[in-house]
């Protein structure tokens, strides 16, 4: 098989950041009142640290459009797509096989389950993410656990136990909000497919600096990682702890998906086809995986988003799913009678 | 040297998240705060929720979120002051070019920002608009919405809220005299002298109703009838079973449902129902029957006639209703003329 971008990695980063960039500012462009692009460029420039005195200022409702509506709604749907997507590559190295993802194996599912007992409970919105990851861990490891086939991992046990959280953590979801407060009952829908709607500073504020640190930590286990694919015994041999690198990686995955899937509710599929994307592109060597996968998985969700929000309030899960979806079924037909990849 | 270097990447990964989150941590800066400053809020009012909220001055830009609140703001004579309105309002023709800011499920939040209002008018029932508009800098008044009562009290609030009070107070109680008089022979009937209707408010899963606590119920007692779902609370779900072990006399629903209702009053074991024997089904205008705004004079007025003179035996239902109303109208003055 061949990569086509899998030499000049450093231009493939920069093509990508430059490409991130491009989406936030377009994404940032478009919505429902229409701003010039000059008036954005200003609104933002005048607002960073240093350059900001040489740009007018604007306080007008356009400034507030952009930087209280817009901006925090586009930076949460950049840091969850780079959270889902690096979750999604862990997971997948972890146990070598492209449909794993936070979303098939009930994780996310299982996060949104937590955010819905902590807002039940009353549980102040800043503990959140943290009660998320709590649940988010519990079903990860239940399924981890579930899927080990005497000492290794049975990837189609494994998928189906990832089945069977799923449904049931959606289904406890459901049931809270619906005996809980009846006039909620629509937000079922809203966590069942993931909104990026009335996102708030805060969410942003809380969740930028823990799923960068979260998604670099993935990022220092990219060597072990490596190692691990080529078999657990040479892993062993090359003195790395595997059954440790496993749970620290399925921890700090479930992290990511957590705290995002706390803010936003259940967005699925772009764990699954963002990273197999991005491991068409550059290759198997998670060194440059994780890196392209989480500048893909940003930009892929901006775009998801701004259709969800320029269609007048479509679930951006809805959007991820028309996506993945098909995607899964494509990998299912590509590795039928075949383990890992 | 392996570690060394370990540890600079890391200290380098560590440096940039605290880079990237102070730029995102600070960038909306005092933005944020703007227009919940109260230093120079000179009114402050009590809305329905119990919430006190301080204005500058009387709003001259009102965004208006939900029919009833619209209908009662031109009812007050300050329609002229709304900006934006929701995708529902559609009463009085004025409010129809009118900005739309969305529905309840999907609010643009966008456009109401930048429709600059002063103040946004929301309703007890969607008060999730509240917190998210406040991060915007804008403030909400809650008006009641939901029972007889409120409709009085939420134009005595929106009186207060534009400064004319005097105004909002004169026309309630011109609607609660007009209220009265319309259900003057009707709302203290005995019980034995009462119409057992059901009033059908959709056909979504389940056949919904308004029970206790809704002013529909409230319409329908003062009109001399007696709402079987009295006893459910709130906007509920009938039973078929249940329908038709109460039995109702008259049944009453929007026009809109004409056709969904055909499919229930076919079948067998509807047809020993009193109303669906007589042909006591009523069709009404759900936009007149469902706000609690100013219309509900028309509302009770077409109430009272379904009620009263059932036992015309008229097959157009509609037509019948525009026949009584002027007959009432004649009636009335008659009795006024008598009076003076």
């Amino acid at each position: 098989m061949t990569h086509p971008l899998k030499n000049h990695f450093k231009i493939t980063l920069f093509a990508f950041s430059v490409l991130t960039l491009f989406t936030l500012f377009l994404s940032l462009s478009l919505g429902s009142v229409s701003i010039p692009i000059k008036k954005i460029l200003e609104i933002l420039f005048s607002r960073l640290p240093f350059i900001g005195r040489f740009f007018p200022k604007h306080i007008d409702a356009h400034a507030r459009i952009i930087l209280l509506i817009r901006l925090p709604r586009i930076l949460l749907g950049l840091i969850a797509g780079i959270a889902l997507a690096v979750s999604g590559s862990s997971m997948q190295g972890v146990f070598k096989n492209p449909m794993a993802s936070p979303f098939i194996l009930g994780v996310s599912a299982g996060g949104a389950f937590g955010a819905a007992v902590g807002i039940s409970f009353g549980i102040p919105w800043l503990l959140l993410p943290l009660i998320a990851f709590l649940f988010a861990m519990g079903t990860m490891f239940t399924v981890f656990f579930l899927g080990r086939v005497r000492g290794s991992t049975d990837i189609s046990t494994l998928l189906l136990a990832g089945l069977a959280m799923n449904f049931l953590m959606t289904a406890l979801t459901s049931l809270i909000i619906f005996y809980g407060d009846p006039a909620e009952r629509m937000s079922i829908v809203a966590w069942t497919w993931g909104s990026l709607g009335g996102t708030i500073w805060n969410e942003v504020r809380i969740s930028f600096p823990v799923i960068l640190l979260g998604s670099a930590g993935v990022y220092a286990f990219a060597r072990d990682l490596n190692v691990i694919q080529t078999g657990e015994t040479s892993a062993k041999q090359l003195g790395i702890e595997v059954e440790k690198t496993k749970i620290i990686q399925l921890i700090t995955s479930s992290l990511l998906a957590a705290v995002v899937i706390s803010y936003t509710g259940v967005i699925g599929f772009v764990g699954l086809i963002i990273p197999h994307a991005s491991r068409l592109l550059v290759g198997p060597d998670h060194r440059k995986l994780i890196p392209v996968s989480a500048l893909l998985g940003g930009s892929f969700l901006i775009i998801c988003d701004t259709v969800s929000r320029l269609s007048g309030g479509l679930w951006v899960g809805v959007i991820t799913g028309l996506f993945g979806a098909p995607f899964f079924i494509y990998l299912l037909l590509k590795n039928r009678g075949e383990t890992g990849w | 040297m392996e570690k060394a270097k370990m540890f600079f990447a890391i200290g380098i990964a560590v440096a940039l998240v605290l880079v990237i989150s102070a730029v995102v941590w600070s960038l909306p800066g005092a933005l944020e705060f703007d227009g919940s400053q109260d230093d120079e809020d000179s009114l402050v009012i009590e809305d329905a929720t119990g919430e006190e909220v301080s204005l500058e001055a009387p709003p001259e830009r009102i965004v208006s979120f939900m029919p009833s609140n619209t209908e009662l703001l031109f009812h007050l004579e300050v329609g002229e002051r709304i900006v934006g309105v929701d995708d529902f309002s559609n009463h009085p023709e004025e409010a129809l070019d009118l900005p739309k800011v969305g529905d309840s499920l999907e609010v643009d939040y966008e456009k109401i920002v930048d429709l600059e209002p002063d103040v946004v008018v929301i309703t007890e029932a969607v008060t999730h608009l509240r917190e998210q508009l406040k991060e915007y800098g804008i403030k909400t008044v809650a008006t009641g919405g939901e029972t007889l009562e409120d409709v009085y009290s939420d134009l005595e609030l929106l009186g207060e809220m534009c400064g004319v009070e005097e105004r909002a107070e004169e026309k309630s109680q011109d609607l609660r005299e007009k209220m009265d008089e319309i259900t003057d022979e009707t709302r203290d009937l005995s019980d034995e002298k009462r119409i057992d209707v059901l009033y059908i408010s959709g056909t979504y899963d389940g056949i919904n109703t308004p029970g206790d606590g809704t002013f529909q119920d409230t319409l329908l007692t003062n009109a001399g009838g007696h709402n079987i779902a009295s006893d459910k609370d709130g906007w509920s779900q009938i039973d078929e079973s249940e329908i038709i072990d109460r039995d109702p006399e008259v049944i009453i629903a929007p026009y809109h449902l004409e056709q969904d209702l055909e499919e229930y009053t076919e079948k067998d074991s509807w047809q020993d129902i009193t109303a669906v024997e007589d042909n006591e089904i009523h069709f009404v205008d759900s936009d007149v029957m469902s706000r609690p705004g100013p219309r509900i004079v028309e509302a009770q007025e077409t109430l009272v006639e379904i009620l009263q003179n059932g036992e015309d035996d008229d097959t157009s239902a509609d037509q019948e209703v525009k026949m009584d109303w002027t007959e009432l109208r004649i009636n009335s003055s008659k009795k006024m003329v008598v009076e003076a």
